[in-house]
């Protein structure tokens, strides 16, 4: 629900209120069907640019550096194992309502990449850059980002 | 033209890749703002009311806050009949999602009577019992109001205009 209105003036004053029925479906797509089938198997897959080097976690499509197609790459399964770059704690839901419990969101790099991603930090009260962690895997997984509850340090 | 990709059928797109559904909740709320406010307030009275600019004595409907004529503050609203004059109208077969009807909405802009130097009103609906070949600009119509505790200060507080016998 959005915020009660305020009004500015005594006189008695309308609103309109509405909404827009809008519905996404969309596909992960070829590179990202590889990472969610990766994250089934508890496994976090990566891959490496063979013109340039880089490597990329989550695995991309084409090389941001230097535009190689990757689709055809081997997918190399990296360590589980990553440092924390960058993070943040969030107080709030992404509609603004207060969180009954505050949670850190951070950057990380996994071990053996040259990228960055996103993703909760559990089980830590002061996280710090630099820190090393790891992934905590639901029992049960579905080929979602969720599979990993979250990333606590190693 | 060769068009790289992967085709997918709808039972493939919806259950057998890996893909994201997702509804966002989209909300708006607008003020209507001091003189539509008034007008709103009007309707659920069972009352059409417009501004009377007191420099340059027009009478418009719906009430603004200020003359776009002259600039000058329009402070004094009039109570108008619930009468007026189909000044443009539409025979609709589409919906607005575009869906077929059988029989046509008439939507049509009704300038309403008391408004002054030049006729002004609002955009509504006509009747849809009233034969299509009666339907004239300058036709004169009235309100069909909804029973006074379903009114609820909205535009559809007036159901549709109907023609006036003569």
């Amino acid at each position: 629900m959005l915020p009660k209105r305020r009004t500015m003036t005594d006189a008695p004053t309308h609103e309109v209120r509405g909404g827009f029925p809008v519905h996404f479906h969309y596909t992960v797509g070829i590179v990202g069907e590889i990472f969610f089938n990766g994250l089934k198997e508890k496994k976090l897959l990566g891959v490496t640019c063979k013109e340039c080097s880089t490597t990329y976690f989550p695995p991309r499509m084409y090389c941001e550096e230097c535009f190689t197609e990757l689709t055809d790459e081997e997918f190399k399964v990296l360590e589980q194992q990553g440092t924390i770059e960058s993070f943040t704690k969030t107080y709030k839901d992404h509609r603004g309502n207060p969180l009954a419990e505050p949670y850190f969101l951070a950057l990380i790099k996994i071990k053996g990449s040259d990228t960055v991603f996103f993703h909760r930090l559990i089980n830590v009260d002061e996280p710090k850059i630099g820190m090393t962690v790891k992934p905590v895997w639901n029992e049960t997984t579905k080929a979602s980002l969720f599979d990993i509850v979250g990333f606590e340090p190693a | 033209m060769k068009v790289r990709g992967t085709k997918l059928s709808h039972d493939e797109f919806m259950n057998q890749v890996i893909s994201v559904d997702h509804h966002p909740e989209i909300e708006y709320a607008w003020a209507t703002g001091i003189a539509i406010s008034k007008f709103l307030e009007g309707l659920k009275q069972g009352k059409i009311y417009g501004a009377k600019c007191n420099d340059c004595d027009r009478v418009v409907c719906p009430p603004r806050i200020f003359c776009e004529e002259c600039f000058s503050p329009m402070v004094e609203y009039v109570e108008l009949p619930d009468t007026g004059v189909v000044n443009t109208f539409s025979l609709a077969y589409i919906r607005t999602d575009a869906s077929r009807r059988e029989k046509p909405e008439i939507p049509a802009v009704i300038d309403i009577d008391g408004t002054t130097l030049t006729p002004s009103g609002f955009l509504h609906l006509l009747d849809e019992n009233i034969p299509h070949d009666q339907i004239k600009v300058g036709m004169k119509v009235r309100a069909v109001w909804k029973p006074e505790a379903e009114r609820t200060g909205s535009i559809t507080d007036i159901m549709y205009f109907t023609k006036m016998e003569d």
